[in-house]
C-alpha cells in the first residue's frame, strides 16, 4: 500500500517527461543540405551550391581515376607475379598510349578549371559581388581570440564611436601635426572613415581612451555571436587588430582570413532559419532546433541541446586559437527586422560607452566582455604621409 | 669487399677522419642517414603528442606536459602549438630534406653516373657539419624561456613577431631553418656540379638512372628557391632582433594595446609570397627524388625497361618548373588579388599533369612484368599506391572554390601526408633496403621489412585517411582541443581511433631501425656484388666500394640504366657497363 504512491509518482514523472519530449518544440537539427561529406548546409545561395556541386564533380572524376589505376595496379601484381625462367615484356614505352593519357587528364583538368572561375569571381571579386540592394552592412574586428561584431542598427547606417571632443581634439591634432595636402575632415568629400581611422594612430587621442562615446550611436556591437537574417546578402568589412586570423562558416563553406592591415570585403548568404524570437521579449532568440549532446566522444542518451551554427577562426593565432568560435543566429527577415528595431533601440537609449558595454553584455550573456574602447581599429592609410 | 680493389692507394686513416670528418661522399651519406633516422624519431614523437592530446585532450598533459615541464592536466595550447610546430619542422628540415637530399643523393649519385667522389668533397662535408649545427639549434629551442618556435612550421607574421611570440624559441626556429637552408644549398651546388661535370664516359644524360636525374632537378630546384626562404627567415630574423618591421603594419595591438617601438607600414602578405615561394617547390624537393629512388626500385623487381624513361624525365622537370608557379594557391584564402588566385589555380591544375604521367608510367612498367614482391618492392609499391591518393585529394585542394570549403582543415593534413609520409616515406624505406646490401654488405631482413612494410601500410591508412573524413567536415588544423566547438564534439572518436593507429604506426618504426642496426652486423651477407642483379653503375663495383669508387679505371657506359629482360642477352638484365658486340659508348 505503501509502495502504491511511489510508483505513481514515478509513472506520472515517466509520463511527464515523455510527455515533455513528446511536447518538445525543436525539431531535430538538419542534416540534410549535404553533398557526400560535407556537413550540412545552411545556404543555398550561388557560391555554396557551386562548391558542393563542383566538391561532388570531382568525387566522380577522382572516383573513377581510382577505380581505373588501383583496378590496372591489382591486375598486375596479381597477373605478373615473377615465375621461374620467363622474361618479361621488353618495351620502353608507347607514343600513343603516352599521348592519350597526357590528353585525357588534361582535358579534365581545363574543364576543371573554367568550371570553378564563376564561383571564385562572386566569391572574391568585389565587381561581381551579388548586386541586392538589400545587403546587410556588417563590420568584423577579430582580435586575439574573440570576433567581434557590428550591425548598423536602426538606421542603416554606422554611427561614429567618436565624442565630439574627440573630433575636435583630432583636427587638431591634424592641423598641428600635418602640413598642407592633407584632406579637411570637415569636407564632405574627405573620405571620412579613414580620418577616423587615422585617429588611433594619434598618440594623445589613443592614450585618452574616450573617444568611443556617441550620442546617436545605435549600432549593436556584439562579440562571439551573431545574428543575420536569413536569404539577405551580408556584405561585410572585416578587418583584423593584432595577427592573421579566418572567418569560416562551415555551413556556408565560407572562409576569409583577416589579414592585419588590409580590410577585406565579404560577402555570404544563409538560407535556413535557425532561431525564431521570444515572443514576449524581441532581444531573445529561441532555437527552432536541438541537436544531441556529445561528452568525451560519446553520445549522450536522452540529452538535447539547443542546436545553433558556428563560426570558427581557421587561422593558426596563438595559444588560445582553438577558443576563438563564435555562434551564427539566423532569423526570418520578419524576426531580424523586429530583433534588429529591438536591439538597435536599446543600443540607442544608452548613450554612454558603458551602456553599450551593457547592452552588448545583455545580449551575449557573457561574463568576460571584450573591451571596444581598447580595440583599436588598423590604419590602411595614414593622412600626412 | 668481394673484389679486391686495385685502386687502394690511400694510406690508413684514424677513426675520425673515416667515420667523422671524412669527406668521402659514401660517409657523408651515411652520416646524412643514420643523423635523419634519429631526427625520423624525434619528429615521430612529437607526432604522437599531437595525436595524443587530439584523442585525450582532458588527460594527454598528464603524460606529455612533465616532458616538457608544462604545469597542468591539460596541455597548453601553446604547448600544442610548439608539437606540431616542431613535428613539422623537423620532419621537413632535418628528415625528408636531408634522407633524400644528403643521404641518397651522396651516396647514390656519384656511383651511379660513375664518378670517383662529388666535385666538392669539402663543401659536401661543410653541409653535413652544418646540418648538425641546425639541428643543436632547432634542439635548444626547447630549453629556452618560452618555448620553441609555436608559429607553426610557415610562422606566419604578425603572430610569429616578438610582439606576440615573444622568447628566443622563435629566433632559434628561424636561424635554425636558416642553417638547415645553408646546408642544403651546399648539397645543391655540389650535386649539380658533379652531375654536369663527373659523368662517366658513355654516361650521357638520358643514360642516367631515374634517381640521379630526380635528385639533379632538385637540386636545381633547391639552389633556385632555397636562398629566397632564407632571405625571408633573414627578415623575420631582424624583425624579432632588430626591431624592423618588415611584416608588421600600421596600428595593430597586442592584447588591446598598441604596438609601439617600431617603424610600421610591413606586408602581412609578403611574408607568405616569399615563404611559399621557397616552400612550394621544397614539396617538390621532399618527393622527387622518392619518385626516382621507386622508379629504381620498380624497373629492378619488375624486371622491366621503365615505361616511357624521356616522358619520366620531361615530367620531373615539368613538375619542377611548374613547381615555381603554384605558390599561391597556399594562399587561396589570404585575401591576395582574386584574379591572382585563379592564375594559381590553372598553374596548380597542370602540375597534377605531369604527376598523372607519371603514375600511369609506373603501372606501364609494371604491365607484363616479372614482379618479385620483396620488402623495397612492397615499399615502392606503397609508394604509387598512396601518392595516387595524394595526387587526387590535390585536385580539391587546387579548385579554388571548394578549397575555400577544406582551407586550413585537415584535409590539407590528410592531403600533404599522403604525399609525404605515404609517398616520401615509403620511397625512403624502398631506397635504404634496395642500396642497403650496397652500403653495408648484408641484406636487410627480408620477414622484418614485410612486417614494418605490413604494419607500417595498414596503420597510416588508419591515421591519415580518416584525416579527410574529418576536414571535410570542417575540422581545423593546429586546434589544440577542436571539441570546444559543438559540432566537432562528435569527432572525438575517430581522432581517438587515428591516435591510436598512429601510435601503432610509430612503433612500427622501431622494427625497421632494429632491422637496420641488426642487419648490419649479422644480416646475410651478399652472394655478388650485384644482389638484385641490377643495371646502373652502382652495382658494377666491390661491395662495399672502395675509395675512389671505382677499382682500376672508371667504366665506360654503352646504354641506359633499365636494359631488363633485353633479348640480347640470355639473363633478364644487361648492365649498362657490359659492352655487346657493335656497342660504342
Amino acid at each position: 500500500m505503501s509502495r502504491f504512491p511511489k510508483v505513481g509518482v514515478l509513472a506520472a514523472w515517466f509520463l511527464a517527461a515523455a510527455g515533455v519530449v513528446a511536447q518538445d518544440p525543436r525539431l531535430p537539427a538538419p542534416k540534410d543540405g549535404s553533398s557526400y561529406w560535407l556537413p550540412p548546409r545552411f545556404s543555398e545561395a550561388y557560391v555554396p551550391l557551386e562548391i558542393d556541386g563542383l566538391w561532388n564533380n570531382i568525387m566522380v572524376v577522382v572516383t573513377i581515376t581510382s577505380i581505373v589505376v588501383y583496378g590496372i595496379f591489382l591486375w598486375c601484381m596479381v597477373a605478373y607475379r615473377k615465375k621461374e625462367g620467363q622474361k618479361a615484356l621488353f618495351t620502353h614505352g608507347n607514343h600513343t598510349l603516352e599521348i592519350v593519357w597526357t590528353i585525357v587528364p588534361a582535358g579534365i583538368l581545363v574543364w576543371l578549371a573554367f568550371a570553378q572561375m564563376p564561383a571564385w569571381r562572386q566569391m572574391k571579386v568585389p565587381q561581381d559581388f551579388p548586386t541586392d540592394k538589400n545587403q546587410l552592412r556588417l563590420e568584423i574586428f577579430a582580435q586575439q581570440f574573440a570576433w567581434n561584431f557590428r550591425l548598423p542598427g536602426n538606421d542603416g547606417k554606422f554611427e561614429s564611436f567618436l565624442s565630439d571632443k574627440a573630433r575636435a581634439d583630432a583636427k587638431k591634432w591634424l592641423k598641428e601635426n600635418t602640413e598642407g595636402g592633407i584632406d579637411d575632415p570637415s569636407d564632405p568629400s574627405a573620405p571620412g572613415r579613414i580620418f577616423e581611422d587615422a585617429i588611433p594612430t594619434m598618440p594623445k587621442l589613443r592614450d585618452s581612451g574616450k573617444y568611443w562615446d556617441n550620442a546617436d550611436d545605435d549600432d549593436i556591437l556584439s562579440a562571439g555571436s551573431l545574428v543575420v537574417p536569413a536569404n539577405r546578402v551580408v556584405r561585410a568589412d572585416m578587418r583584423s587588430v593584432d595577427v592573421i586570423h579566418a572567418f569560416y562558416i562551415p555551413s556556408a563553406r565560407f572562409k576569409q582570413d583577416a589579414v592585419p592591415g588590409k580590410p577585406m570585403d565579404i560577402h555570404f548568404t544563409m538560407s535556413r532559419v535557425t532561431h525564431k524570437l521570444d515572443e514576449k521579449d524581441p532581444t531573445k532568440l529561441v532555437a527552432l532546433y536541438y541537436d544531441d549532446v556529445w561528452v568525451d566522444g560519446v553520445k549522450q542518451e536522452g540529452q538535447r541541446r539547443d542546436f545553433v551554427l558556428e563560426i570558427a577562426c581557421a587561422e593558426l593565432c596563438g595559444g588560445n586559437h582553438t577558443k576563438m568560435g563564435a555562434k551564427l543566429f539566423v532569423l526570418s527577415e520578419s524576426d531580424w527586422d523586429k530583433w534588429n528595431q529591438a536591439m538597435s533601440a536599446k543600443a540607442a537609449g544608452e548613450n554612454d560607452r558603458k551602456n553599450d558595454q551593457n547592452v552588448w553584455r545583455l545580449w551575449n550573456n557573457q561574463d568576460k566582455v571584450r573591451p571596444w574602447e581598447r580595440m583599436l581599429p588598423p590604419v590602411p592609410k595614414y593622412p600626412g604621409e | 669487399m668481394l673484389l679486391q680493389s686495385g685502386h687502394d692507394t690511400h694510406h690508413k686513416q684514424s677513426f675520425f677522419s673515416t667515420y667523422v670528418w671524412s669527406e668521402d661522399h659514401k660517409m657523408i651519406g651515411k652520416q646524412f642517414m643514420f643523423t635523419a633516422l634519429l631526427m625520423y624519431a624525434v619528429g615521430g614523437l612529437l607526432a604522437l603528442g599531437v595525436r595524443g592530446q587530439l584523442g585525450w585532450p582532458e588527460t594527454a598533459g598528464k603524460f606529455i606536459n612533465p616532458i616538457f615541464g608544462w604545469s597542468g592536466d591539460k596541455v597548453p595550447g601553446e604547448g600544442y602549438n610548439m608539437l606540431f610546430t616542431m613535428h613539422a619542422s623537423v620532419m621537413i628540415f632535418l628528415v625528408i630534406i636531408p634522407m633524400l637530399n644528403g643521404a641518397f643523393a651522396n651516396y647514390v649519385v656519384p656511383l651511379q653516373i660513375g664518378a670517383r667522389d662529388m666535385a666538392f668533397p669539402f663543401l659536401n662535408a661543410l653541409s653535413y657539419w652544418t646540418y648538425v649545427p641546425a639541428i643543436l639549434i632547432l634542439a635548444s629551442s626547447f630549453f629556452v624561456e618560452g618555448g620553441s618556435g609555436q608559429g607553426g612550421w610557415t610562422s606566419y607574421p604578425p603572430l610569429a613577431e616578438k610582439q606576440w611570440t615573444p622568447g628566443t624559441g622563435q629566433t632559434l626556429w628561424l636561424i635554425g631553418a636558416f642553417t638547415a637552408g645553408a646546408s642544403s644549398i651546399m648539397g645543391a651546388v655540389n650535386y649539380i656540379t658533379t652531375i654536369v661535370k663527373m659523368r662517366a664516359p658513355g654516361m650521357s644524360f638520358f643514360r642516367m638512372p631515374m634517381t640521379t636525374w630526380a635528385i639533379f632537378i632538385t637540386a636545381i630546384l633547391q639552389l633556385f628557391s632555397t636562398p629566397v626562404l632564407g632571405s625571408a627567415l633573414l627578415m623575420q630574423t631582424t624583425d624579432r632582433v632588430f626591431g624592423s618591421s618588415f611584416f608588421i603594419p600600421d596600428g595593430l595591438a597586442v592584447s588591446g594595446n598598441p604596438v609601439t617601438g617600431i617603424a610600421g607600414g610591413g606586408q602581412v602578405l609578403m611574408w607568405q609570397h616569399i615563404f611559399w615561394f621557397y616552400s612550394h617547390p621544397a614539396v617538390y624537393i621532399m618527393i622527387l627524388p622518392a619518385m626516382g629512388i621507386v622508379s629504381d626500385v620498380m624497373a629492378c623487381f619488375a624486371r622491366k625497361p621503365i615505361f616511357g624513361y624521356k616522358p619520366m624525365v620531361y615530367s620531373i622537370g615539368g613538375i619542377a618548373g611548374l613547381g615555381f608557379v603554384v605558390w599561391g594557391h597556399h594562399m587561396f584564402s589570404s585575401g591576395m588579388n582574386p584574379f591572382l588566385g585563379m592564375t594559381f589555380m590553372v598553374s596548380t591544375m597542370f602540375i597534377a599533369l605531369p604527376s598523372a604521367v607519371k603514375t600511369f608510367n609506373w603501372l606501364g612498367t609494371l604491365w607484363g612484368g616479372q614482379i618479385t614482391f620483396s620488402s623495397a618492392m612492397l615499399n615502392a609499391l606503397s609508394f604509387v599506391t598512396m601518392f595516387v591518393i595524394g595526387g587526387l585529394s590535390g585536385i580539391f585542394c587546387a579548385a579554388t572554390s571548394v578549397d575555400m570549403h577544406i582551407h586550413d582543415t585537415y584535409f590539407i593534413v590528410g592531403h600533404i601526408h599522403y604525399v609525404l609520409f605515404g609517398g616520401t616515406t615509403f620511397g625512403i624505406f624502398a631506397g635504404i633496403t634496395y642500396w642497403f646490401p650496397k652500403m653495408f654488405g648484408r641484406y636487410m631482413n627480408e620477414g622484418l621489412g614485410k612486417l614494418h612494410w605490413f604494419i607500417t601500410f595498414v596503420a597510416f591508412n588508419c591515421v591519415f585517411f580518416p584525416m579527410h573524413i574529418l576536414g571535410s567536415q570542417g575540422m581545423m588544423r593546429r586546434v589544440a582541443d577542436p571539441y570546444n566547438y559543438e559540432y566537432l564534439k562528435p569527432m572525438l572518436g575517430l581522432n581517438r581511433f587515428m591516435s591510436i593507429s598512429a601510435f601503432v604506426l610509430g612503433a612500427a618504426q622501431i622494427i625497421f631501425v632494429f632491422n637496420m642496426l641488426w642487419s648490419m652486423k649479422k644480416g646475410r651477407k651478399v652472394e655478388s656484388d650485384n644482389p638484385w642483379k641490377s643495371n646502373s653503375l652502382e652495382w658494377q663495383t666491390p661491395t662495399p666500394p672502395p675509395h675512389g669508387n671505382f677499382p682500376g679505371p672508371v667504366p665506360t657506359v654503352y646504354r641506359g640504366p633499365y636494359e631488363y629482360s633485353s633479348p640480347q642477352v640470355a639473363e633478364d638484365y644487361l648492365p649498362q657497363t657490359t659492352k655487346l658486340p657493335g656497342d660504342s659508348a
